[in-house]
């Protein structure tokens, strides 16, 4: 620095700053109390979104927007602050840079927000190749031509970059963010259009924020009152507090928000007792009633959330209520039903030993009829099903050799197979085939899924298979039935699902048979699906079960 | 999530960016490469009104 420069910066009695951007060049508390305020609010708001979500790209986008906009407001601070031509040089090229990038960033964040995925390719290039120049010839003399000593202002003489290019790109960036919002709000559904309303207009008060302060500044050369800019800020933030509790934009918590706006009116409400600030006092208050208003929206979306919630405890209590008394139900059917199957059965077997005396062909053949009928493995799959459901069921799990399930199900249903004209084998693997699980409970899943394929297949046969790999038990029944359709496939393991033409080939189908194998085999933490090319096109049925290392 | 394309379309944009800003520093700070615009007439102008 030369000795006349030297001369004019001491004549200007210019202070020294300590850490950049403390000193008594800044005139008023309120300089300070602006910039930390929305520095602070800045990061508290962009972390607790970011933490809400890591890997979500809104949470991201919004993240690096407050941590850039911070980084702008302690720019400006030491701007305000420091005296050295050098630094001032350097700081406000720096501004040059962020300033227009909270723009782009804030464009990207749009898109992202309202489509709920990322933008292509082209877009990013278009959004951010609106910087390069301002990167590119940022060391230059079209950023910055000099410093500017013909006063005591501690400004630098701005060149074409920052005097036209950057207010272009800003204003470029920010009809991009209404006419994107305003296309997208006629596609939107009713409560996307209330999020677009609300996400455009609290970004783009925020980023009128950055410009106001600038034309407030200029215009009335008054910087007190051109620190209203950065009092948007906090209503940026209660903007977005309101969304997250209307919307759940960010999933954040309720009580986060709450914090929030706490936060934000208690430390607008200290503008009001700092005696120096005397000037701005109104801008204080007006802020502070935006607070409030923007805090009863808040506090009213609470309360009806609080309403809503009390009202579905009530209602669960109801459910609760309706779930005993379908359990008494059930029990009742229980014994009622299955009594009354009891008694007719053994009147028809009374009927046919001859204990109410002799009787003719017709009425012996009734008989037969009536007992072979008389069953209550229906009556008693819907119970299963029904006190699976409900969480009535207590497993016994023990050590239970899956392979004599299997068999003992196989030897079981050999028979009605082999009556119906069915090939029905099984194939079993040399292994151990111990399963932690209900013995009762895993044979009664294997018995429902083989008794499934026996029903359904008219011709052909059942092939059964069970194997051991990588610590999984795998069993599998094929058969060469009357096969699945894609979508009775989505209904199978559902309750009271069945296929469509299903009745036609099992008139005693209820739908509850591989409901049951499902409960049963989620409940020892194992797997249950099926697979099938199609209709006609026979199907095969899976178990898998952790097995015991 | 954002795609690999992306990614290193925002690596080479950092990457300027930072370049940039080690040149502006270099430029102005260590190396006090920047011309001081000196007007005494219209300092003393601006002193006196202060």
């Amino acid at each position: 620095m030369d000795m006349i420069t030297q001369t004019f910066i001491e004549l200007c009695e210019w202070d020294s700053s300590r850490f950049l951007i403390f000193s008594d060049n800044v005139f008023g508390t309120l300089i300070y109390y602006s910039h930390f305020l929305a520095m602070i609010l800045a990061l508290v708001v962009g972390f607790f979104v970011f933490s809400q979500n890591k890997k979500g790209l809104v949470n991201k986008l919004l993240f690096f927007i407050m941590l850039f906009f911070a980084t702008w407001t302690f720019l400006d601070l030491v701007l305000w602050a420091n005296e050295r031509p050098d630094f001032i040089m350097f700081f406000w090229s720096l501004i040059l840079l962020v300033e227009p990038l909270v723009y782009a960033l804030c464009v990207y964040f749009i898109y992202v927000f309202i489509e709920k995925k990322d933008i292509s390719f082209k877009k990013k290039i278009g959004i951010f190749s609106l910087l390069l120049p301002i990167i590119v010839l940022l060391p230059t003399q079209l950023a910055l031509v000099s410093f500017d000593l013909s006063n005591c202002f501690r400004e630098p003489i701005e060149g074409p970059i920052a005097t036209y290019y950057i207010y272009i790109t800003e204003t470029i960036y920010l009809f991009w963010i209404l006419l994107y919002a305003f296309k997208a709000y006629y596609k939107a559904t009713e409560i996307m259009r209330k999020q677009i309303i609300l996400v455009t207009f609290g970004i783009i008060l925020f980023l009128l924020s950055f410009v106001s302060g600038n034309i407030i500044g200029s215009i009335t050369e008054d910087w007190t009152l051109a620190q209203i800019g950065l009092f948007c800020m906090p209503l940026f933030a209660l903007f977005l507090g309101y969304m997250i509790v209307k919307f759940k934009t960010f999933n954040a918590k309720l009580i986060g928000t709450q914090a929030l706006v706490a936060a934000l009116g208690f430390s607008v409400l200290g503008i009001i007792f700092i005696r120096s600030i005397d000037n701005v006092r109104a801008v204080a208050i007006a802020t502070l009633l935006l607070i409030i208003i923007m805090g009863d929206l808040l506090i009213r979306s609470v309360k009806r959330e609080i309403k809503q919630k009390e009202e579905l405890a009530k209602l669960n209590v109801e459910l609760e209520k309706l779930i005993k008394q379908r359990e008494s139900l059930m029990h009742l059917i229980n014994h009622k039903v299955k009594g009354s199957f009891t008694h007719s059965k053994y009147v028809f077997a009374g009927i046919l030993d001859g204990t109410f005396g002799d009787i003719n062909e017709e009425v012996r053949r009734r008989s037969e009829q009536g007992l072979e009928a008389n069953d209550n493995k229906t009556i008693d799959l819907i119970l299963n099903a029904a006190n699976l459901q409900q969480g009535l069921i207590k497993y016994e799990m023990k050590k239970v050799d899956f392979k004599d399930v299997v068999s003992k199900s196989f030897s079981e249903k050999k028979i009605p197979a082999e009556k119906k004209g069915l090939k029905i084998e099984k194939e079993v693997g040399e292994s151990d085939y111990t399963v932690p699980g209900d013995a009762f409970w895993l044979q009664e899943a294997v018995n429902n899924l083989i008794d499934n394929s026996v029903k359904y297949t008219k011709e052909g046969g059942i092939f059964i298979s069970l194997k051991r790999n990588a610590g999984k038990i795998l069993l599998s029944v094929r058969d060469t039935g009357m096969g699945i359709t894609p979508e009775d496939k989505k209904n199978l393991f559902t309750e009271g699902g069945r296929g469509k033409d299903s009745i036609r080939v099992n008139v005693d189908s209820t739908g509850y048979g591989l409901y049951s194998v499902k409960l049963i085999i989620e409940a020892h933490k194992g797997k249950v699906w099926v697979e099938s090319e199609g209709e006609g096109k026979g199907s095969t049925f899976y178990i898998e079960l952790p097995a015991v290392e | 999530m954002v795609d690999k394309k992306s990614k290193i379309f925002f690596l080479i944009f950092i990457s300027l960016a930072i370049v940039s800003i080690i040149i502006t520093y270099n430029k102005y700070v260590i190396n006090n490469d920047f011309e001081v615009f000196q007007d005494e007439e219209a300092f003393n102008e601006s002193l006196l009104e202060e």
